[in-house]
C-alpha cells in the first residue's frame, strides 16, 4: 500500500542542512497495524505527516496505493489525502465552534457527498460510536475521552484505508486510552489500515509491527 | 465557490467571538456608512445628471475685464444680441436678470415679496424643460409692452392656488401691474439659482440704448452639434475684439468667459465634496485596516482549526474560500448598519447643510447610493479578507498540528504584516486629522473675520416697496423716512438705518467711475467700485465707523447738490494720504453724476467674509432711490428687536407695506460660513473616527502581542525584571509602530494638503501649529492605547506566566 524510499526531510538553516528524516525506506501492506516509535525529536509525526499527504516539502520517492507520489501536484496529493486518508490527532482537534454533529459533517463536506448521504453517514457514525446523545454539543462541552471517540468517528467517518494516528492517547486517561485502542483494533480487523506514532508500548502491543526512529533514521 | 454552509457558519464563527464581532461590525459600520452618505453627496452634486436636456453641452457666458479683475461678471445686452448674431459655435442663447417681485393673486390676497426671474422666451427652450402645466412664454410674449406673463413655481402654486389647473389664465398682480398666469414649472426646477417662484418676460428693449449697455444678464447658451466647449471659447474670445472696436466704451478690455452650467452650479462645492470623498476613501482604507489586523490576529489563533480542515481533506481554495465567507458577511453586516448610519448623516446633511449647494437636497439613499454601500461592503471584505486567506496559502500544517494545545502564532511575518497594517492606519488618520485640523483653523480665522460691522443686536428685513402706494420715486424717500423715525422711537430700538445691499450677502450693484482732477483712465482701465445707497442712520445703526467728515443728513436731498461717502479702500485707493473729502468722483452708473465726497467709512465684507476689500461708494437714498431696501435694526443690550413691533411701526404707515425676510444679522453670517463650517465639522467628524481606529488598531495589536509574549514576559519577570521594564518595553512596541505611521502621515499630509489650499482662509496648507498638534495628540493616544495592554503586562505573575505553557 505505502513503500517510501530515500524519503529526506530537512530544513536549510545558516549553518547547513538540518535532516528531521534521513533515507527513509518503508514498506506498508495493506492491512498492516504499524506504530512508530522514537524519543521526542526522532522525526515520528514529521513522519506521519508526510504519509498523510500534509507534508510536501521532502525529498525521495513515496508510492500510495501505486500513485508516485513524489511526481504528484499539491492538489493531486490532496485528493488522494480525500479519498484514502483519516487522522486521528493527540490533541484531538475538533473545531471549536462546531457541534459534534458538524465535526463529523466536515470530512464529507469536502467530499463532495450529497446532504442525504452526509446526513445518513453522520447519523450512523453517531449511533456506531455511542454519541448520539451529544450531536448537539460543542467540543468544549465534552471530556478528552468523548472528544477523542468523536475525532475517531471524524477519521473513519468516510470510510478511509489509512488510519493515521499522533499519539492518539497521549492526552487521555489510561481506560479511556484502552477504549480507543480497542476502537482502532476493530477497524484494523475490519480491514483498514493503521498507522500510529507512540510512545506507549501497552498501546504498540495493539499493532503488528514496530517501526523504530531516532534522530531521523529508521533504527529497527 | 462560496456555499451556503460557509456562511452559516461564519455567521455562527461571529456570533461566538462577540467582542471581535462588535469591534469588526463597528469599524466597517463607521468607513461605510461615511463613504456612503459622502457618496449619495457627491453623486447628487458633481455626478447625477442636471435636469436639463443635454445638460453637458449648455454653458453660461460671463463677460470678464482681466485688466481690472479676475472676477467674472454679468453680461450686457447689447453683447448678447451681437453674440446671437455673430457666432456660429452657439446654437441657442438665453438671459435672466435676477429680481424680487410684490405678487398678489391667489389665496389669501395678501401682497408677498417673491423670488423672480425675468428671463427671455428661449430659455427654456434652450433647457428642453417645459412646464407641468400651462405653455411657457412664446416669443411674441417677450416684448417691450406686451409681456405681462408670469410662470409659477409648482411650490407658489401649491401653495397660493392649491395646484389647481384654475390658476392657468388667471390674473396675479406683480408690482402693481396685472400679469396672465401661463403655466408652472416642474417640481423643484431651478437652473442657476434656487429659491425663485416667479418667472416673467425679460422683454429686452432694443431701442433702450442705457439698458444695453450695462451688464446685468446671467447668459445661459447651448454648443452647436458637434461643437466643444474649447472650440465654442476660441470662437467667442475672437469676436471680443469686433464687439471692442464697435462699441469700445462697452467693451475696451473685456471679454466673454464661457463655463460649463455644471461647473457654475457646482464647482465651488466640488472641492470641498472631493476633500470630503478622499477622507472617507481613508477612512474605509483605515477600517478594513482595522479588521484585517483583527483578522489576522484571529486568523493566528484559528490556524490549527485550518490546518485541522486541511487534514480532514480541506483544498486551500475552500479554506480561503471559507476566510472570505467570514470577511464578506462582516463586510455586508457592516454595510447594512453603514447603511443605517449613511441615511441618518444624509438626514443631517439635508438639515444642516448650507443652502449655497442646491443639489445637497437632492441627496438621498437611493438605489444609486445602496449599490455604491453593496460594492464597498464587498470590497472591503474581499480587501480585508485577502491578507488571512493567502495566510493559508503558507500555512506549515505540520507545525500547526505539532503543537499541541499552544494555540499557535502567524509568525514572524503575520506579525511583520499587522505591524505593517497598524502603521498604514496611523498614517491615514494623520492625513485625516490634519486635514481636519486645517479646515477647522481655517473655519476659526474665518470666523474671527471682523465684517466691518457688528452684527450682534442686529434685524434686518426688506422693505420692497415697487408697485405698492410708495412706489413712486418721490414718495420712497419720505415713507422711508417716515418707517425710521416711527421705529427708532420703539423702546429697545437703539438705532435703525436702511441699505440698499446689505454686507457680506452679495456683490450687489457696482459702477465705474472717475476721480475729478486726476487722469483719466482709458475705458478699459475704468476703476470699478460697488455702488450702494443708504439712509443718514445706516452706518450708525451697523456699527461701521465714520473715519472722516459726516454721515448724509436731511440735507442730502434729491434735489441737492449730490454727495458720497466712500469706504477706506477707495479713499486709501485713489487719494493715498491726502483728503478725500471734498474730492470729486464721476459716479458712471448714475449718468455720469459728479458728486462731492462728504465723508469716509470703514470697509465692510461685501460678499462672505474672505477676500479682499471692495472700493465702495455710498449715495445718499433721496438721490439714488432704490425701489427696494433692507432695514437693518439695532436693539439695546444686544438683544434683537422684536418684528412684530417693527412690522407694527411700518404699518402704522402703510398697513399694505409688505415686510419680506426678517433676519437677526448673526444669522445672515451664520449662513455666509455655513458651507465652510459644514465641511470643516464633517471632516473633523471623520478625524474623530480615524483617530478612534488608529487607537483600536494600535490597542489590538500590542494588545495581541501582550497575549502572546506571555511566556517570555513571565520569563523576564522571573529573571528579574522590574515591571517599568516591562512597561517601557511594551509602550516602546507601541511608540515604534505610532512613530512609524506618523512620519509616514506627515509626509502624505504635506503632499495631499496643499489640493486644499483652495478651501482654506488664511490658513497655510503646511499650517506648523497642526503639523505639530496632530502627532502630539495621536502620539498620545498611542501610547494610551499601548499603556492598557502593558499594564496587563506588568501586573502578570511569572509564574502563572510560564505555566501558559
Amino acid at each position: 500500500m505505502i513503500t517510501l524510499r530515500n524519503v529526506e526531510k530537512f530544513y536549510e538553516g545558516g549553518y547547513g542542512r538540518t535532516y528531521v528524516l534521513r533515507r527513509i525506506n518503508l514498506e506498508i501492506q495493506q492491512g498492516d497495524f504499524v506504530t512508530i516509535m522514537g524519543p521526542s525529536g526522532a522525526g515520528k509525526s514529521t513522519l506521519l505527516s508526510i504519509l498523510g499527504m500534509l507534508d510536501g516539502a521532502w525529498t525521495g520517492e513515496f508510492e500510495f496505493l501505486g500513485n508516485e507520489v513524489h511526481r504528484m501536484k499539491p492538489r493531486e496529493r490532496v485528493e488522494l489525502n480525500k479519498k484514502y486518508i483519516g487522522f486521528v490527532f493527540q490533541s484531538y482537534h475538533l473545531i471549536d465552534n462546531l457541534t459534534v454533529y458538524e465535526n463529523l459533517d466536515i470530512p464529507l463536506s469536502y467530499r463532495n457527498f450529497k446532504s442525504s448521504e452526509r446526513a445518513a453517514l453522520v447519523c450512523d457514525a453517531l449511533d456506531r460510536f455511542h454519541i448520539v446523545g451529544k450531536r448537539d454539543l460543542f467540543p468544549n462541552q465534552l471530556s478528552g475521552g468523548q472528544q477523542q471517540l468523536v475525532a475517531v468517528a471524524r477519521a473513519v467517518i468516510a470510510s478511509p484505508k489509512l488510519i493515521l494516528a499522533d499519539e492518539p492517547t497521549g492526552n487521555l486517561h489510561s481506560s479511556q486510552g484502552k477504549e480507543i485502542m480497542e476502537l482502532f483494533k476493530k477497524l484494523n480487523d475490519e480491514g483498514v489500515t493503521i498507522v500510529q506514532v507512540t510512545h506507549s508500548e501497552a498501546n504498540a502491543a495493539y499493532g503488528n509491527r514496530v517501526v523504530q526512529l531516532a534522530d531521523g533514521w529508521i533504527v529497527q | 465557490m462560496l456555499a451556503a454552509r460557509d456562511l452559516w457558519y461564519a455567521a455562527r464563527g461571529l456570533r461566538r467571538s462577540p467582542g471581535f464581532a462588535a469591534v469588526a461590525l463597528a469599524a466597517l459600520a463607521l468607513g461605510i456608512g461615511a463613504a456612503t452618505a459622502i457618496f449619495s453627496v457627491v453623486d447628487a452634486v458633481l455626478l447625477k445628471p442636471i435636469p436639463f436636456l443635454d445638460a453637458d453641452r449648455l454653458v453660461v457666458v460671463w463677460e470678464l475685464n482681466p485688466a481690472v479683475s479676475s472676477e467674472t461678471g454679468y453680461a450686457a445686452p447689447w453683447n448678447l444680441r451681437a453674440w446671437q448674431e455673430q457666432s456660429r459655435t452657439l446654437a441657442g442663447f438665453a438671459a435672466i436678470h435676477d429680481s424680487h417681485v410684490s405678487l398678489i393673486g391667489g389665496a389669501g390676497g395678501e401682497p408677498e415679496e417673491l423670488r423672480a426671474e425675468r428671463i427671455s422666451a428661449s430659455l427654456f427652450p434652450v433647457l428642453g424643460v417645459k412646464p407641468v402645466a400651462g405653455r411657457p412664454f412664446r416669443y411674441d410674449e417677450d416684448q417691450p409692452g406686451h409681456s405681462n406673463f408670469a410662470l409659477l413655481s409648482h411650490r407658489l402654486w401649491m401653495r397660493r392656488f392649491g395646484g389647481s389647473q384654475a390658476a392657468m389664465g388667471q390674473t396675479v398682480r406683480v408690482d402693481g401691474a396685472p400679469y396672465t398666469v401661463l403655466g408652472v414649472m416642474p417640481p423643484g426646477f431651478s437652473e442657476l439659482d434656487s429659491g425663485v417662484d416667479v418667472w416673467l418676460p425679460l422683454a429686452l428693449d432694443p431701442n433702450d440704448a442705457r439698458a444695453a449697455n450695462l451688464r446685468y444678464l446671467e447668459v445661459i447658451a447651448r454648443l452647436a452639434p458637434g461643437v466643444g466647449v474649447e472650440q465654442a471659447r476660441r470662437e467667442m474670445d475672437a469676436l471680443a475684439p469686433r464687439l471692442a472696436a464697435a462699441n469700445p466704451t462697452l467693451d475696451q478690455g473685456w471679454k466673454p468667459a464661457l463655463v460649463p452650467v455644471r461647473e457654475e452650479v457646482a464647482g465651488h462645492a466640488e472641492r470641498a465634496l472631493l476633500t470630503l470623498a478622499a477622507a472617507v476613501g481613508f477612512l474605509l482604507l483605515m477600517a478594513c485596516a482595522n479588521v484585517a489586523n483583527l483578522l489576522l490576529a484571529r486568523g493566528a489563533v484559528r490556524r490549527k482549526e485550518i490546518a485541522v480542515r486541511v487534514a480532514m481533506g480541506a483544498g486551500r481554495g475552500r479554506i480561503a474560500a471559507q476566510l472570505l465567507a467570514e470577511s464578506l458577511l462582516l463586510g455586508l453586516a457592516g454595510g447594512a448598519v453603514g447603511a443605517v448610519l449613511a441615511r441618518f448623516g444624509i438626514g443631517l446633511f439635508a438639515r444642516f447643510g448650507p443652502a449655497n449647494i442646491p443639489a445637497l437636497a437632492r441627496a438621498s439613499l437611493d438605489a444609486r447610493a445602496l449599490l455604491f454601500s453593496g460594492v464597498a461592503s464587498v470590497a472591503c471584505g474581499a480587501l480585508f479578507g485577502l491578507a488571512p486567506a493567502m495566510g493559508t496559502l503558507d500555512l506549515n500544517l505540520n507545525d500547526a498540528l505539532m503543537e499541541g494545545g499552544r494555540g499557535g502564532s502567524a509568525g514572524r511575518a503575520g506579525r511583520g504584516l499587522r505591524n505593517a497594517l497598524v502603521v498604514l492606519e496611523v498614517a491615514l488618520a494623520v492625513v485625516v486629522l490634519v486635514g481636519g485640523g486645517l479646515l477647522m483653523r481655517s473655519f476659526l480665522r474665518l470666523r474671527a473675520t471682523d465684517p466691518g460691522f457688528e452684527p450682534r443686536g442686529l434685524l434686518t428685513f426688506r422693505l420692497p416697496m415697487a408697485g405698492g402706494r410708495n412706489a413712486a420715486t418721490g414718495r420712497r424717500a419720505a415713507f422711508l423716512q417716515q418707517v425710521e423715525e416711527n421705529i427708532g422711537r420703539m423702546p429697545g430700538v437703539r438705532g435703525v438705518g436702511a441699505v440698499n445691499s446689505l454686507p457680506v450677502e452679495s456683490m450687489g450693484v457696482g459702477t465705474t467711475f472717475a476721480i475729478a482732477g486726476q487722469p483719466a483712465p482709458p475705458p478699459d482701465r475704468r476703476p470699478e467700485a460697488l455702488m450702494r445707497t443708504a439712509t443718514p442712520s445706516y452706518f450708525r445703526a451697523m456699527g461701521i465707523p465714520l473715519e472722516a467728515g459726516r454721515a448724509f443728513a436731511a440735507s442730502d436731498a434729491a434735489g441737492a447738490p449730490p454727495v458720497v461717502i466712500v469706504n477706506r479702500t477707495l479713499a486709501r485707493t485713489f487719494w493715498g494720504s491726502a483728503n478725500p473729502l471734498g474730492g470729486r468722483i464721476t459716479v458712471d452708473n448714475l449718468g455720469g453724476r459728479v458728486a462731492e465726497v462728504v465723508g469716509v467709512v470703514g470697509d465692510v465684507k461685501p460678499e462672505g467674509l474672505r477676500g479682499s476689500d471692495w472700493p465702495t461708494i455710498y449715495n445718499p437714498y433721496p438721490q439714488a432711490p432704490a425701489p427696494t431696501m433692507t432695514v437693518v435694526v439695532r436693539g439695546r443690550g444686544g438683544a434683537t428687536p422684536p418684528m412684530e413691533g417693527l412690522a407694527r411701526a411700518v404699518h402704522e404707515i402703510d398697513p399694505n407695506q409688505q415686510l419680506a425676510e426678517a433676519r437677526p444679522m448673526e444669522d445672515i453670517l451664520a449662513a455666509v460660513v455655513a458651507e465652510p463650517l459644514f465641511d470643516a465639522a464633517l471632516l473633523d467628524v471623520f478625524a474623530g473616527i480615524a483617530f478612534l481606529l488608529a487607537a483600536v488598531g494600535i490597542y489590538g495589536v500590542i494588545s495581541y502581542d501582550v497575549s502572546r509574549r506571555t511566556k517570555e514576559i513571565g520569563i523576564r519577570a522571573a529573571l528579574g525584571a522590574r515591571p517599568g521594564t516591562l512597561l517601557a518595553m511594551v509602550l516602546a512596541q507601541g511608540a515604534r509602530l505610532a512613530g512609524c505611521g506618523i512620519a509616514l502621515g506627515l509626509g502624505a499630509a504635506l503632499a495631499l494638503t496643499r489640493l486644499m489650499a483652495g478651501l482654506l482662509y488664511e490658513v497655510a496648507p503646511a499650517d506648523p501649529w497642526t503639523f505639530a498638534a496632530v502627532p502630539l495628540a495621536l502620539g498620545a493616544v498611542a501610547l494610551l492605547a499601548s499603556y492598557i495592554p502593558a499594564r496587563r503586562a506588568m501586573a502578570l505573575d511569572p509564574m502563572t506566566a510560564l505555566r501558559t505553557e
